[in-house]
């Protein structure tokens, strides 16, 4: 099983999907200003390993540190993923990281999982 | 322009307050080294936490706004057109700071977007953030297509950082042949 890995750049984070270990990790600052060629690959390489695993569990570690506006809407894909195989039985945990003081990417969190019944949030700090 | 001028021209910046300064092509490659460049630059006056987080996502926001939007200048060839043109500005004021842009738009778009900006003006912080959270949801669940969409969100991004409600103006472009206007828009943070 191999691991989907993106390098971070300027204005994209670092991704790592590891399938072996259903775990998803996402770390930097997401701000491209087309966001479509850059989440499409991730949304759909978790979701055909979701549909065909049907793993018991599910995490991701999310450590944004800024993203802008067109890209919520990638994040909210993934997030949808998440919740269709929680859906289907997957008990899916998301660790989302933030700056104490920016309340943009806490709210972002939760306004992203407000429909989302089978996503567990977790919030953290971003350590200093 | 000599040297006088020049420095007449710097020396009135820095009394604005002007801390960050680009006019001419906006595109991708250009916006990531001026998002950079912005960040040392709010290092340098002093810009910390949230206000540094709301200076950098308005610009951000505006600069892909002008890569989005911004109408082409008079005579210029679509086809042949890499970047878009306009003008962002970054200052700090006695006790807060702005972000002002500049880009042409098409003359016939300017009723939609006073329309859209009259009500993100009319609303409260609170109306905005509502506002933002029903966007954000506002598409069906098919990956592919939400992506495809624009979100948005860009200027309730916009308004839900700015302190007081979104200034904007338009004016004349007499090169145009009233085909498009310049657009000015102000946020406070």
């Amino acid at each position: 099983m191999q691991t989907l890995r993106a390098q971070r750049t300027s204005v994209t984070p670092e991704i790592v999907f590891s399938r072996s270990e259903n775990r998803l990790t996402i770390d930097g600052e997401c701000y491209p200003e087309n966001p479509l060629p850059f989440f499409a690959p991730i949304v759909n390489a978790i979701k055909a390993h979701l549909e065909s695993e049907r793993p018991a569990r599910f995490e991701a570690h999310m450590r944004l540190q800024y993203v802008n506006s067109a890209s919520t809407k990638g994040l909210q894909s993934i997030l949808s993923v998440l919740n269709d195989a929680g859906v289907k039985g997957t008990a899916v945990e998301v660790f989302w990281s933030h700056d104490p003081e920016d309340d943009a990417i806490e709210e972002l969190g939760m306004d992203l999982v407000e429909h989302l019944n089978y996503v567990l949030l977790n919030r953290q700090h971003i350590a200093a | 322009m000599d040297f006088i001028n020049f420095d007449q021209f710097q020396t009135q910046a820095h009394a604005s307050g002007v801390i960050f300064f680009h006019s001419g092509e906006f595109n991708s490659v250009i916006v990531t080294a001026a998002a950079e460049s912005l960040k040392h630059c709010m290092d340098e006056a002093g810009a910390s936490g949230p206000a540094r987080r709301k200076l950098f996502s308005t610009f951000v926001e505006m600069a892909q706004n002008i890569i989005h939007y911004a109408a082409l200048p008079p005579g210029a060839v679509p086809e042949k057109v890499q970047s878009k043109n306009g003008t962002i500005g970054v200052g700090k004021g006695d006790s807060d700071y702005w972000v002002i842009c500049v880009n042409r738009v098409e003359t016939a778009h300017i009723t939609r977007l006073s329309e859209k900006l009259d009500a993100l003006r009319s609303m409260s912080l609170d109306d905005i953030r509502k506002s933002y959270r029903v966007q954000l949801h506002n598409t069906g669940h098919e990956t592919s297509d939400t992506l495809s969409k624009g979100a948005g969100l860009g200027w309730l991004t916009i308004a839900r950082d700015s302190r007081q409600p979104l200034e904007y103006s338009f004016s004349s472009d007499p090169e145009s042949n009233g085909k498009t206007a310049f657009f000015f828009v102000k946020a406070v943070i």
